[in-house]
């Protein structure tokens, strides 16, 4: 039956569906552009997918700004607090994209990277961070607190690791390390941009960007 | 949070309750002024016989109540009653122009709470005034083709005509106003009930008449509102890079649901000013509200005793339609408008006194002064 007199709740709906497709562009960057940098294929096969992809990301940011302005218009003060968080979301899906784009460039510009453990470590890493935006996309529908804090956890784990592979990374002296470095860097604000969309479910929007249980200094 | 249904359908119900209400307030307020007899009411409109002053009470009666679909709604009622004591459809036709520019005021003010944000109050401002230039010129064009030919009013009575099966402003019946009446007539037994009659009793149900039809339009476009929001939301979403038809088509829809042009241009002001609605298009969109603001007017001639009244909400449908019409069809008419608009928002970025002079001038002291000078040269 149809419903002739929807609420604020079935628009607002609606445009946490367009976030999520956001985000799911989002993965598909981040993998596309991973997937090159990593195994080293040809950067200009993927760049025409990847720059649509981010030109749809861009476009469905713009288009949800000006519906969060009608919907606040309409419904008034009341539907504030849900459209400042879904305005920070889209920031960080968009993020997302752009950091994307980042590593699409390592691949363009020839960056070094490793081969062998090295590789596969990274590539670790890569698989994870992949699962992770999958993983946010189902957690981000069902609204499970629980799973989140979980995902949060793991996100504070992988941004560590990163950090810390970075660090090791200023000892080599053998070979080139910048593009590893920025590639690590890259995965850091990756996964701390899906952090950020994760903690919309566990803390007030106040909080929001502030993962619980992690200390100040590493906030 | 979703609205559970049993207050959608509790909130439609009060609406059809409000409606009924509307309707016994504007037939109450027609049987108080006949009731008043002719000594006491007679002289009532002599005052604003003069077609300016009636513009100049169309707008301050619309700026004080902040609604025309209250003004307009009383003037249905005082034109629509039988007897000597009703307001001449000749006087009432510039008061119901009036009310169209009174009405404006409303989105004008909106724009203020932009002020300190300097472009986005530019937006803002352009986008409320383009509704009050619109409104402007179509009564300067047209108010004095009306009174040089009347074809508003003869058009409006020669439809009534082919409408009601007459052509006199004979009396007629339907079963709504025989509705409406069983409850005037209950109000006036119950204010009779506590020993008062003849001319008491009329200006007290006068009174209630009035503050009912006020009550009731201002709750149906409150719970309106709430019905409608996801609706209004998703029409508004459409509009904002469609053509100016369906702007207008938009605009049309969504004020005859809420009952109220000023909440519709009201909503078209932030989304301006955010820049999300570009002013040539919320134009349309304000266009279609002062059409389907007309619809409040037909509503209440269902209730008036003569087919006066119905002659005079058409005058308020003709007048729309038509200034939207030709504002659509000479495009240097559709754009003086968004110009002169857009003009005076730039002054007014500039120096937040043009906003004083200029809301303080149109609204208040103009029609003031013009009424207050016609009527002492009457």
């Amino acid at each position: 039956m149809p419903d002739w007199f929807p609420d604020s709740s079935s628009r607002l709906s609606e445009m946490h569906q367009q976030f999520l497709e956001m985000l799911q562009d989002g993965r598909h960057m981040f993998d596309t552009a991973t997937s090159v940098v990593l195994a080293g294929g040809d950067p200009e096969t993927i760049r025409d997918d990847l720059f649509t992809t981010d030109q749809r990301i861009n476009k469905t940011e713009q288009s949800l700004r000006r519906e969060m302005v009608v919907h606040g218009t309409v419904h008034g003060t009341s539907s504030f607090p849900a459209l400042l968080v879904l305005m920070s979301l889209t920031k960080d899906a968009e993020r997302i994209g752009d950091y994307a784009k980042n590593i699409f460039g390592l691949a363009r510009d020839g960056a070094n990277m490793p081969t062998g453990s090295r590789l596969h470590e990274l590539t670790e890493i890569r698989d994870r961070l992949s699962k992770m935006l999958v993983r946010a996309h189902g957690l981000f529908q069902q609204q499970d607190e629980v799973a989140a804090k979980t995902f949060i956890d793991d996100a504070v784990e992988l941004q560590r690791q990163c950090e810390s592979e970075v660090s090791k990374l200023f000892q080599v002296e053998d070979r080139n390390v910048a593009g590893e470095v920025l590639l690590l860097r890259f995965f850091k604000r990756v996964s701390s941009h899906v952090g950020n969309i994760i903690t919309s479910i566990v803390v007030p929007m106040d909080k929001l960007d502030f993962y619980p249980g992690v200390p100040e200094s590493e906030q | 949070m979703t609205r559970p249904r049993f207050e959608t359908v509790f909130r439609l119900l009060l609406v059809f309750a409000l409606l009924y209400a509307f309707l016994v307030a504007i037939n109450l307020m027609g049987s108080s002024i006949k009731a008043m007899g002719k000594d006491t009411a007679g002289g009532m409109f002599d005052g604003i016989s003069n077609p300016f002053a009636a513009l100049a009470v169309g707008v301050l009666a619309t700026v004080l109540v902040q609604s025309s679909s209250t003004t307009t709604a009383t003037i249905v009622g005082l034109v629509g009653q039988s007897g000597p004591n009703a307001l001449p459809l000749a006087t009432a036709v510039p008061m119901i122009m009036g009310a169209n520019i009174g009405t404006t005021i409303t989105n004008t003010i909106v724009s203020i709470g932009h002020v300190r944000q300097g472009q986005e109050f530019r937006r803002a401002f352009a986008a409320a005034t383009v509704h009050d230039f619109f409104n402007l010129s179509c009564v300067a064009i047209m108010l004095p083709i009306e009174l040089a030919t009347g074809a508003l009013q003869k058009s409006s009575v020669w439809l009534t005509g082919i409408l009601s099966g007459s052509s006199s402003g004979a009396e007629f019946e339907s079963p709504i106003k025989a509705a409406v009446k069983a409850a005037v007539k209950a109000i006036v037994n119950g204010v009779e009930s506590f020993g008062l009659s003849g001319q008491i009793t009329a200006v007290i149900t006068l009174i209630i008449g009035i503050g009912l039809t006020f009550v009731c339009l201002a709750y149906i476009t409150k719970n309106m509102r709430v019905l409608i929001s996801g609706t209004v939301e998703r029409a508004l979403n459409n509009a904002l890079e469609k053509s100016a038809a369906i702007g207008v088509v938009v605009g049309i829809l969504i004020t005859i649901a809420v009952q109220s042009s000023s909440i519709t241009t009201s909503l078209l002001v932030p989304m301006c000013a955010a820049g999300v609605l570009s002013l040539s298009n919320a134009f349309p969109i304000m266009i279609g509200a002062n059409i389907g603001t007309t619809v409040t007017g037909l509503l209440a001639s269902m209730a008036t005793e003569t087919t006066a009244g119905l002659s005079i909400a058409l005058v308020h449908v003709f007048f729309n339609v038509i200034g939207a019409t030709l504002f659509f069809t000479v495009p240097a008419l559709r754009r003086f408008p968004i110009r002169a608009a857009e003009g005076l928002a730039a002054k007014a970025q500039q120096n937040v006194l043009w906003v004083v002079a200029y809301v303080f001038g149109v609204f208040i002291l103009i029609p003031m002064l013009g009424y207050l000078i016609l009527q002492s040269v009457k």
